[in-house]
């Protein structure tokens, strides 16, 4: 695993953990970034979190990004292609 | 009154489809475009390669389970004025996804779904697929 996925499966696994607590702590809707499996800012846009995270010297490209309280799909099923081959 | 920017693509592909064209800012500040074939039953709003992804993710977002396997989120920035998009749009990369789309005609890069339709206005008739930019922009 490549040094990017394992940060990237560290703050999935942040994420899961902190997920019923987002709302709470900072407000619904507010963005949150998680970056090293810790919250490290949030903002109330998208572009305002993006300019902070790049202000602390991380690479928001490389951070998960969620908004507080909203329910991202964990399952789908694409109809429209044929399946996997 | 002038009329809304309408984006009008002739369905294309074996079997004939709809698509679209879209335009992303990646990190670099450079402008990406893509064609992906429209899908309205597909509830994610933008599926393209890994390769895609890694270079025009703003960030990463939640993953997904599909019928195609995990989908890795990640967040892509619309560059698409003219249509009132502009903003930062929950997206997925699959390569299963997009090579199967590419099947169709191989200048699909990948899907576009509803949740992206539905910002604009979306159409189609006997020879094409439409967006139109939903009241002034």
């Amino acid at each position: 695993m490549s040094g990017a996925d394992q940060s990237r499966a560290v703050n999935l696994e942040a994420y899961r953990r902190l997920k019923g607590s987002l709302g709470r702590t900072y407000g619904r809707g507010r963005f949150v970034a998680i970056c090293a499996g810790r919250v490290a800012a949030d903002a109330a846009t998208f572009d305002d979190l993006r300019s902070r995270l790049a202000q602390m010297g991380e690479d928001p490209s490389n951070s998960l990004i969620v908004q507080a309280d909203v329910d991202y799909p964990e399952e789908v099923v694409i109809f429209c292609l044929n399946g996997p081959s | 009154m002038k009329a809304p920017f309408e984006q009008r693509n002739t369905y294309k592909g074996n079997p004939e489809r709809p698509w679209i064209t879209i335009r992303l800012t990646a990190p670099d500040a450079s402008i990406a475009e893509l064609e992906l074939l429209a899908d309205t039953g597909n509830p994610c709003a933008i599926i393209i390669s890994q390769q895609h992804m890694l270079r025009l993710k703003a960030a990463d977002a939640p993953d997904v389970s599909t019928n195609f396997g995990v989908l890795q989120g990640g967040w892509l920035q619309l560059a698409m004025p003219e249509l009132g998009l502009a903003q930062p749009v929950l997206s997925y990369a699959s390569d299963a996804v997009a090579a199967a789309a590419n099947a169709d005609h191989t200048d699909f890069q990948g899907l576009a779904g509803l949740p992206l339709l539905r910002l604009v206005e979306y159409g189609g008739d006997a020879g094409s697929f439409w967006l139109r930019a939903v009241g002034p922009v």
